[in-house]
């Protein structure tokens, strides 16, 4: 495995946790952006070990789409007072959310060293990363009460899917990988305008604030 | 044998004489970045200079462990150049002295002075500096700690040289453990030599200061001291970081004059990177508060556990 | 036509139905929505009846294929999404009549409308697994708009929930699928066609371990979206906040589309990963849900959140059934797929009736429905019997099978369990029920006697008939395909 793979998996990695361990809206979302444009870069990377031309365009358009695109559509979504509080809210104190991100990724790197695996064109720890991604953007979806912050999180783990998928098999190729993509464009755009609903109806992104249905 | 001296000297000289460049170097990008003019890259030379000429003074009150203090905290990170390859790839002749751990004590030793003086002199801005530096050197420490074990365990050696070697030339050097150790030394290096986003190096405002705070009794040839010991001190982490961790590229295999220059060159490249990576991220960060400082290095360490986890899975 | 373009059209019709009645005006779009889903009815009727000639069709280099297991689900798919079509312009018209919704708004609930069936009619003819994944999330994408098409507080809130929690099950469940295409890797090669045929081509050859981490990730996966506990917490916010006919779609088709991602990746993984490994997962699933869903039956005041747990209950009950892997309870789940997705699509439209005319969802505030709408009142007594299981309608003999094939594979304590659980739920579903329909009107007299419009009667009589009828006598070409579906399952 190359040098710069492996480090931008890990810079993945690194920026999931950014994410996690955000306090403000704007900074889950630079994570976020940061977290999509190391996966177009790692993508690039790969196109430009095995020459597969889908690898590049996927890599592109992550970047274009994930780590542009989608950043600048949600950071216009959340301007005006409500985002220039300090923090945001949350269900799990940030300490114990780094505390429990460490034991997820932990279990993410085990798992993935317990499955039989054939090595492609990346290597196992890197499935481990991955998956170690999955879960800590699952988690930060259900740690934050903001819903900025758990669309972000879903997106992560979405890019951290993405990246099993670059493991598992380059070549599983358009579909899949396209599929998301559109997934995700659309998938933005109901849970954007949603969002956009949550502040016309209790001018506030806060889930906690959407709480009356019970039993 | 000799020339082995020789080359010692020049590493300890290399660090002594480019430390405050590099000082100089990160203010002046930073002011660049600023859109300021900002001051000369050689600013810290002539600060010296100035200092060297001005009268010491000390508290009636101080004892002989402020007097001291300017002394250990100038020679621990020159001690500590002589453990690690600052210029040759070969250990020289005092690098045996002191594994990782040992040189993590050395540099810790000038820490420990500051603090112990910053405390002698009853300033109360001394004390407060003294408890916050002591806040984020504890805190620090496990991480260190859990990077020199991975270190060890990837390279077999806790001698800088040895790892050094091993990283080098093993596949080791490209793993995502690896990737994960070398960021999260980074961070730790951020944080033990006071730049943002722990402690902002050019702050004016003493509540919030925690290294410079530390150095307010001093004045004259103790200040020039202490600040160098101070430049040097991140001017080594970084050493260490680039050669060890990262890049050990450039470095001379032989004791001859040409090797070295080349050495001294490629140092000087790499510390320019190094620079411009420091100033990207004091750009880009603001300070965090100290209640904050805990879940900064907690991130540090939860970095260096991950990579400890992934390379023994990895084996 | 040939089959290859049968199956086109299946799913184009929807579509084309979406773009026009994105551009045409307010006032045509319910008889554009009539004809439209009337045509795609009857293609889905013209191709389920070729499955049961031809076995199964597999058409663009396995991009679409469409088998008898699948068939099931496409039925139940057309059939309770034609009725909701007609259910909706009544329902939809008495909205418009009281000021509840303005006319724009039209649009955009037949264009989700639209987009809807046509995602759930894509899963049941979805050949490659890719796809079958898109489909699966498509169905959550066009409905999340549509359950909170009121546009008040608690629908948003119940719209947020569900799509949260649906994505980020559907990224489980694609995480399980890429590690499916790994564990085909070593007998098929680095680059291989990740389709249904395929895989079950080489599905004994398939590395054990990573079939079935893969299969407990889809079924975890997808399983939050077919509702199974304990990641069921958004089915009864959205099934009791959706429009009625909407709520129908939700729990009559959409649930099973889900189920029918994991009864396939139960079909390839099985003859690799063990069979008894993953029927144990499926019971688990299925006993948990059952029980929860029992538990939240007893104490609900809100009937539309009683049906939406009972669904919970049916749909641990289909996996219980699979999870038997006896052929007798296989055909009771599959059977209970239909009369499940004809029943509860019967109850939403009935219930449905209660709201527009009462503007509650509250048992204790409805009283006297027999004397307020005497036909409404039929459906409902009728539906309530058939869903909690009362012979002679077909959701008891489903039922019945799964229990006596419990007993049939010498699973007495689990099939005693079932039909404890069973017995539980049947009071607390029945009797709500029983009181707001004959139970007299304790406030402002008497209600007058109105029935609403009779579109929004025939859907529901004809339901009740088809539950009734399959309960007595199961048609033959139905009985035919159930055991050829059947059949796919335990190949």
């Amino acid at each position: 495995m190359a040098l710069a793979e492996a480090v931008l998996a890990t810079l993945i990695l690194i920026a999931t946790f950014g994410l996690l361990i955000a306090r403000q809206v704007r900074g889950a979302i630079t994570g976020y952006a940061a977290q999509s444009i190391l996966l177009g870069g790692l993508a690039i990377a790969m196109f430009a070990g095995s020459r597969l031309p889908h690898l590049l365009a996927l890599g592109l358009l992550t970047i274009g789409i994930k780590g542009f695109a989608i950043p600048a559509v949600v950071r216009f979504q959340v301007r005006g007072p409500t985002y220039r509080r300090r923090e945001i809210a949350y269900y799990v104190g940030f300490p114990t959310a780094l505390l429990v991100g460490a034991g997820l990724s932990l279990v993410g790197l085990v798992a993935a060293s317990r499955l039989p695996f054939h090595p492609y064109l990346l290597s196992e720890p890197v499935l481990g990363l991955a998956i170690a991604v999955i879960l800590l953007g699952l988690f930060t979806t259900m740690a934050r009460r903001d819903a900025v912050l758990q669309l972000a999180g879903l997106l992560a783990a979405e890019n951290g899917v993405l990246l099993v998928g670059l493991v598992v098999s380059p070549e599983l190729g358009l579909l899949i990988e396209f599929a998301l993509v559109l997934d995700v464009v659309i998938g933005v755009a109901v849970m954007g305008f949603l969002i956009a609903r949550m502040h016309e109806t209790v001018a506030s992104t806060d889930t906690s604030e959407l709480s009356r249905l019970r039993g | 044998m000799l020339a082995a001296a020789l080359g010692q000297c020049v590493a300890v000289a290399t660090v002594l004489l480019l430390a405050p460049l590099l000082k100089g170097g990160i203010d002046n990008l930073k002011a660049k970045i600023q859109s300021r003019r900002g001051p000369s890259p050689f600013q810290p030379y002539f600060d010296l200079h100035k200092l060297f000429r001005k009268e010491r003074s000390a508290s009636r009150d101080a004892s002989w462990v402020f007097r001291s203090a300017p002394y250990v905290a100038f020679a621990a990170p020159i001690a500590f150049a002589m453990l690690i390859p600052v210029l040759t790839a070969a250990p020289l002749s005092w690098a045996f002295m002191a594994d990782m751990v040992g040189s993590g004590f050395v540099i810790g030793i000038g820490g420990y002075f500051t603090n112990l003086a910053a405390m002698d002199s009853a300033s109360p801005y001394g004390g407060l500096g003294a408890s916050r530096s002591r806040l984020v050197s504890s805190l620090a420490e496990p991480t260190l700690i859990l990077i020199f074990f991975a270190i060890g365990f990837i390279s077999g050696g806790t001698v800088p040289f040895v790892a050094n070697n091993i990283l080098y030339t093993t596949s080791a050097l490209i793993s995502p453990s690896h990737a994960l150790i070398a960021v999260a030394f980074f961070l730790v290096v951020l944080a033990e030599a006071g730049r943002l986003p722990i402690d902002n190096p050019s702050t004016s405002q003493e509540l919030s200061m925690i290294e410079a705070s530390r150095l307010f009794e001093y004045s004259g040839p103790d200040q020039a001291l202490m600040e160098w010991g101070g430049w040097m001190k991140l001017f080594v982490l970084l050493i260490v970081w680039l050669n060890v961790l990262i890049a050990p590229d450039g470095l001379a295999t032989q004791l001859t004059v040409s090797a070295f220059a080349i050495a001294i060159a490629s140092l000087a490249a790499k510390m320019l990177c190094a620079a411009l990576l420091i100033v990207g991220v004091e750009s880009a960060l603001a300070k965090i508060r100290i209640l904050r400082v805990p879940e900064y290095l907690g991130g540090t360490f939860v970095l260096s556990f991950l990579a400890v986890v992934m390379y023994s899975l990895g084996r | 036509m040939t089959d290859p373009g049968l199956l086109v059209l299946v799913v184009a019709l929807p579509l084309v139905a979406a773009l026009i009645s994105l551009v045409c005006s307010a006032r045509l779009q319910i008889a554009l929505a009539l004809v439209f889903q009337v045509g795609t009815f009857g293609v889905a009727l013209a191709l389920i009846a070729r499955i049961l000639v031809v076995g199964r069709i597999d058409a663009f280099a396995h991009w679409l294929y469409l088998d008898s297991l699948s068939a099931v689900v496409m039925l139940v798919a057309a059939v309770v999404s034609v009725l909701a079509t007609f259910y909706s312009a009544g329902y939809l018209r008495h909205e418009l009549q009281h000021r509840v919704i303005k006319t724009d708004e039209l649009r955009k609930y037949f264009v989700l409308f639209h987009l809807f069936v046509f995602a759930m009619l894509l899963v049941t003819i979805a050949g490659n697994l890719g796809l079958l994944w898109t489909a699966i999330s498509a169905t959550t994408l066009a409905s999340a708009p549509l359950v909170d098409f009121y546009g008040s507080h608690e629908p948003l809130e119940a719209a947020w929930k569900y799509i949260v929690l649906t994505v980020a099950g559907s990224l489980l469940a694609l995480l399980g699928l890429l590690l499916l295409y790994q564990s085909g890797v070593a007998s098929l090669g680095n680059s291989y066609d990740f389709s249904i045929p395929v895989l079950a081509g080489a599905a004994s050859h398939l590395s054990p371990t990573l079939a079935s981490t893969a299969f407990l990730l889809i079924l975890v996966g997808f399983g939050t979206k077919a509702g199974l506990a304990p990641m069921h917490t958004w089915l009864p916010d959205a099934h009791s906040q959706a429009p009625s006919p909407i709520c129908a779609m939700l729990s009559g088709a959409e649930l099973n589309c889900a189920m029918l991602g994991i009864f396939r990746v139960y079909t390839l993984t099985a003859p690799a990963a063990g069979a008894a490994t993953l029927r144990t997962g499926m019971l688990v699933f299925g006993l948990v849900s059952m029980s929860v869903a029992v538990v939240f039956l007893i104490s609900q005041r809100n009937f539309k959140r009683l049906l939406a747990y009972s669904s919970v209950e049916q749909m641990g009950l289909i996996s219980v059934g699979v999870g038997l892997g006896n052929p007798v309870a296989l055909i009771g789940a599959l059977l209970l797929v239909v009369t499940h997705g004809f029943t509860k699509c019967l109850m939403f439209f009935a219930t449905g009736n209660l709201v527009l005319r009462f503007r509650s969802t509250t048992i204790p505030e409805i009283r006297g429905v027999v004397r307020a709408m005497p036909w409404t009142a039929v459906l409902l007594i009728g539906g309530a019997l058939a869903i909690a299981g009362a012979p002679p309608f077909g959701v008891f003999i489903s039922e019945f099978s799964i229990i006596a094939g419990a007993f049939a594979g010498h699973f007495w304590v689990l099939g005693a369990l079932v039909a404890a659980l069973l017995l539980l739920g049947f009071i607390p579903l029945v009797a709500p029920f029983h009181r707001m329909t004959f139970s007299n009107a304790d406030t402002g007299g008497e209600v007058a006697q109105a029935e609403l419009s009779a579109v929004t009667l025939l859907p529901a009589l004809v339901l009740l008939g088809a539950v009734l009828v399959i309960g007595v006598w199961i048609p033959n070409p139905l009985n035919q395909l159930l055991h050829h579906a059947a059949a796919v399952m335990t190949r």
